[in-house]
């Protein structure tokens, strides 16, 4: 336990340490009872090697048990089993994954490149002005096409890689990032962007520093677009046509929701000031031989100059003195830094795991451990992870899966893997939660309270029924075997649910088990 | 009566702000009432912040033109020019569909109206509009759902109030059950209407005694009534009033969303309050004037609501339709030919006992000095006061009764149930 305690760094440790030093001074016997009581706080992983306990972590860190998880737990323990998903690299990535994303140009190719190729400036699409409508409408079509290819890529590597990656904490943390960066997919070229987006500015940082990930998303065309920042331009008398001044849009939301929090203390005034920082911080110009390779960023977006505003700023009673795209990345440091900002991810971090009304204990903590280790995910979930209240059995089986996390266990449970993943796409659409199409960029939540309602529940047990004979379009045609499926879920059914499934004829019994109400809930 | 009288005008109504009383307008409160059973109430929320300013235009207001130079919809009578409705104030020529209701007095404006909580934040002002109580974020329940508990009914119906969408919105959230649909196009089959698959999930959802959640039973249980009820009702023909044109298209996205409500309303006389919310407002670039992104949208949404009044046919004599956003837009274009976050907005009402063809508000002007922080309309105007007027009309509600949907609102100390007379 001590061990646990130290190794993890976290608040108990700092408090305990100051509170020791005081109490020694009387009694080291008292000191070390203290210690004692206070690193009962965070527990020690190890003591979660029982069966109730694995399968609360598999439900919370992964999308859902499998047998493969679960004899890769009970092989090396709770304790080894969080420091492997910590650290992915440790992990073989999935060949199926892997080969999806090399095949598909909308998740392993770059913005510039899907500009290049998809863009409304690509050669594919360039018409002479003497095209006739025919001509005309067969490059509307090819357009429709690739960008719906993309799409329909997009959202089969999203769904394979929940399902398939042994990574699992990362596409859970990838399936967070997402949702607190949330981009809409309808607004302009984002239609061929958000699984650039995904793959190349949060997948690589889920469980790295939170400032990574603000620069990833910041400096990503998905972002500049979605949020209109490509326009933000600095005031400039008889300025015209699309870039004539300030929009505010990505500065307002970069605070509210991206690092602060709506209650994070800031201003209008501040919101203003932040977006004249962010003038310029658009795309690249259409113009190639204007491109200046010192404006353009590993992400693709691009700097203009001419565009920024460039007098000084003040934003949190901070002055920040005109000095081009420098001036954002000092303004996303400060953001980064905020006490606000800690508390904000902390209490997302522990809603999303824990409960949707996370204890307080938890948040606060977890916000100190965000602060001390400057952003460190890795030290942040470790923190989690361990946490008292993470393995509080009142916890457990509390959290009503989103449609999404319902699909992906189904699948999981059931092995399957789709080969083309628009049914289900189609099932995210009837939930209210089409993949990528989330308008708002508060993102899709997670709790109970957004996705419980009687015709969306019904509409599940229908699409389990589905499933369970073999009904679902898109997925492999196997033969599904009740006790194999029921092994992979790990579900404790209730007395009466286990009865009712008995009772039923044996190709009702898949169906019947993942729309139980055991399912809904992980 | 141009603008400099107008305002003038408006500052002599004294206490009584800008309504402009009309002998009609009584009209309203002393209507022979039918039951409260026959009332019905819907509510359309425009998430994203719709610029009321390009909807309800002052055109009569010289600042308008001077903060919008390429946004403002022009004058009357000019090209892609507002439509005019009392010689200060035109629509937005995509909201044409509605001019007939202006017409026939069924259909009025509240300008400058909206929260009293300054936030410029969507998702809170979106929570404190349909929470009812602003500026408090603790509240778990919507006030639409609150009304239902409030209003004396003699029967319960599973589909009495129906959300239109796949997920349950925060207006509607509380004790009272909910119906959510998301396609009205006609009965659907689903594989839980097969007997032996019902009989397991109802054992199974059935018995809550056994652990299973009170909330996640309730859902199936109420899922199950309504999917009977708009089953049985939708399989009927259809009545001979209405065309059903495009069956099958998915509401609220489809523009046939006005005549697929009406016919929900039209065959199950059960159903009294319905909300539906529709998103893609929040202008931030390419906004447009008399044409472009707002003005199209905006079509859809005024077809879709004519269609709807139309679609109700006896019906809309006792209904009320609200369309309401969480907050305005700046009153100056900003930088990308749109708008960012502002304050107060123009409400609608569409009623066919409105006392309507009125842009009610006080509305003053978009003058510097007028303006909320120097960049916004400000919220003369509480929506709750608006909201509360219909509904303690509407449903008979006494004061108590309008203290418990929205609680700790005062009124600006009138009592409910108020009048059109002493209503904004």
């Amino acid at each position: 336990m001590l061990k646990s305690v130290t190794n993890s760094k976290s608040l108990y440790f700092v408090t305990l340490r100051r509170k020791a030093a005081v109490l020694k001074a009387f009694s080291p016997l008292a000191a070390l009872l203290v210690l004692l009581t206070l690193g009962a706080g965070s527990a020690s992983a190890a003591d979660h090697d029982n069966d109730q306990d694995i399968r609360h972590l598999l439900n919370r860190i992964t999308f859902g048990p499998t047998q493969t998880d679960l004899d890769r737990v009970k092989s090396i323990g709770v304790e080894r089993y969080i420091d492997e998903q910590l650290n992915p690299e440790s992990i073989k990535e999935s060949d199926r994954v892997l080969d999806l994303i090399g095949r598909s140009d909308g998740l392993c190719l770059l913005p510039q490149d899907l500009f290049e190729r998809y863009g409304d400036r690509s050669d594919r699409y360039l018409l002479n002005k003497d095209a006739t409508d025919d001509e005309k409408k067969a490059i509307i079509k090819l357009k429709n096409e690739d960008s719906d290819k993309i799409y329909n890529d997009t959202v089969k590597g999203k769904i394979v890689s929940a399902i398939d990656s042994p990574r699992q904490l990362v596409e859970v943390m990838t399936d967070f990032w997402y949702n607190h960066f949330n981009i809409y997919r309808d607004k302009n070229q984002d239609r061929i962007l958000v699984g650039a987006f995904e793959r190349q500015a949060l997948r690589p940082f889920a469980l790295g520093k939170f400032r990574d990930l603000l620069e990833a998303t910041a400096h990503h065309p998905a972002m500049l677009v979605y949020l209109d920042n490509w326009q933000n331009t600095g005031p400039k008398p008889g300025a015209k046509g699309r870039f004539a001044g300030l929009n505010e849009n990505y500065a307002r939301e970069l605070m509210e929701l991206h690092t602060l929090g709506v209650d994070g203390g800031y201003k209008q005034k501040d919101v203003t000031e932040l977006a004249r920082v962010l003038t310029g911080l658009g795309l690249p110009p259409d113009n190639k031989s204007k491109i200046n390779p010192a404006n353009l960023s590993r992400f693709g977006s691009y700097f203009d100059d001419g565009r920024h505003d460039q007098t000084p700023k003040e934003i949190l009673g901070k002055v920040i003195d005109p000095r081009g795209q420098a001036e954002v990345e000092e303004a996303l440091d400060m953001l980064a830094k905020s006490k606000a900002t800690a508390h904000h991810i902390a209490f997302q971090l522990a809603q999303y795991f824990v409960a949707d009304v996370p204890p307080k204990s938890l948040v606060n903590r977890l916000a100190e451990k965000f602060e001390q280790s400057d952003g460190n995910m890795k030290d942040v979930l470790h923190a989690l992870l361990t946490s008292r209240e993470f393995w509080d059995q009142k916890y457990y089986n509390n959290k009503f899966k989103t449609p999404f996390r319902f699909v992906a266990s189904a699948l999981r449970a059931t092995g399957e893997i789709p080969d083309d993943a628009k049914p289900l796409a189609q099932f995210f659409r009837e939930q209210g939660m089409p993949l990528y199409y989330c308008l708002t960029p508060d993102g899709y939540k997670n709790t109970e309270a957004a996705w419980l309602n009687p015709d969306a529940l019904l509409r599940r047990l229908s699409f389990s029924s589905n499933l369970g004979q073999g009904r679902i379009g898109g997925l492999p045609k196997i033969k599904l075997d009740y006790p194999t499926v029921l092994a992979n879920s790990d579900l404790a059914l209730s007395d009466n649910s286990k009865a009712a499934v008995d009772g039923a004829q044996p190709p009702l019994k898949v169906g019947l088990l993942l729309g139980s109400p055991e399912f809904m809930y992980y | 009566m141009d603008s400099m009288d107008r305002r003038a005008f408006l500052k002599s109504c004294g206490v009584a702000g800008a309504l402009l009383l009309q002998p009609h307008m009584t009209v309203w409160a002393m209507n022979s009432k039918p039951a409260v059973e026959n009332k019905r109430l819907i509510v359309c929320f425009l998430r994203g912040a719709v610029d009321g300013l390009n909807v309800v235009v002052p055109y009569g207001d010289p600042n308008y033109y001077q903060l919008r130079p390429t946004i403002a919809v022009a004058k009357p009578g000019q090209d892609a020019g507002c439509l005019d409705l009392d010689g200060h104030f035109g629509l937005n020529p995509g909201m044409e569909p509605l001019m007939g209701l202006w017409q026939q007095k069924q259909l009025a404006f509240v300008h400058s109206c909206g929260s009293p909580d300054p936030t410029r934040s969507h998702f809170d002002a979106q929570d404190f509009m349909e929470s009812g109580i602003p500026g408090d974020k603790r509240i778990s329940t919507g006030w639409l759902n609150r009304l239902v508990s409030t209003i004396p009914q003699a029967t319960k119906s599973p589909v009495q109030c129906v959300s239109v969408g796949s997920v349950l919105p925060k207006i509607f959230t509380g004790p009272a059950s909910v119906a959510t649909i998301q396609n009205t196009a006609g009965p659907s089959r689903l594989p839980i209407d097969d007997p032996n698959i019902a009989k397991a999930f109802n054992r199974m959802y059935g018995d809550t005694t056994g652990g299973v959640p009170q909330n996640i039973a309730q859902a199936y249980q109420e899922g199950m009534a309504a999917h009977k009820e708009i089953n049985d009702e939708l399989s009927k023909p259809p009545d001979n009033e209405q065309s059903m044109a495009n069956h099958g298209a998915p509401l609220p996205t489809n523009r046939n969303f006005g005549s697929q409500l009406a016919r929900i309303f039209r065959n199950d006389p059960a159903v009294q309050i319905a909300f539906m919310d529709f998103g893609g407002w929040d202008t931030h670039t390419g906004e447009g004037n008399g044409r472009g992104g707002l003005a199209n949208r905006l079509r859809t949404l005024a077809q879709g609501l004519a269609d709807l009044s139309t679609g109700l046919g006896p019906l809309f004599k006792d209904t009320n339709i609200v369309v309401m956003s969480e907050f305005g837009r700046t009153a100056k274009e900003n930088g990308n030919g749109g708008t960012d976050h502002g304050h107060g907005n123009a409400m609608w009402l569409l009623g066919g006992s409105l006392p309507g063809g009125r842009v009610y508000g006080k509305y003053t002007s978009m003058a510097n000095a007028d303006l909320h922080e120097g960049r916004d309309l400000p919220t003369s105007t509480d929506f709750r006061s608006v909201l509360g007027s219909i509904i303690s009309q509407n449903f008979e509600l006494n004061q108590k009764q309008m203290d418990s949907v929205f609680p700790s609102f005062n009124n600006n100390g009138r009592d409910f149930p108020l009048t059109a007379r002493t209503i904004f």
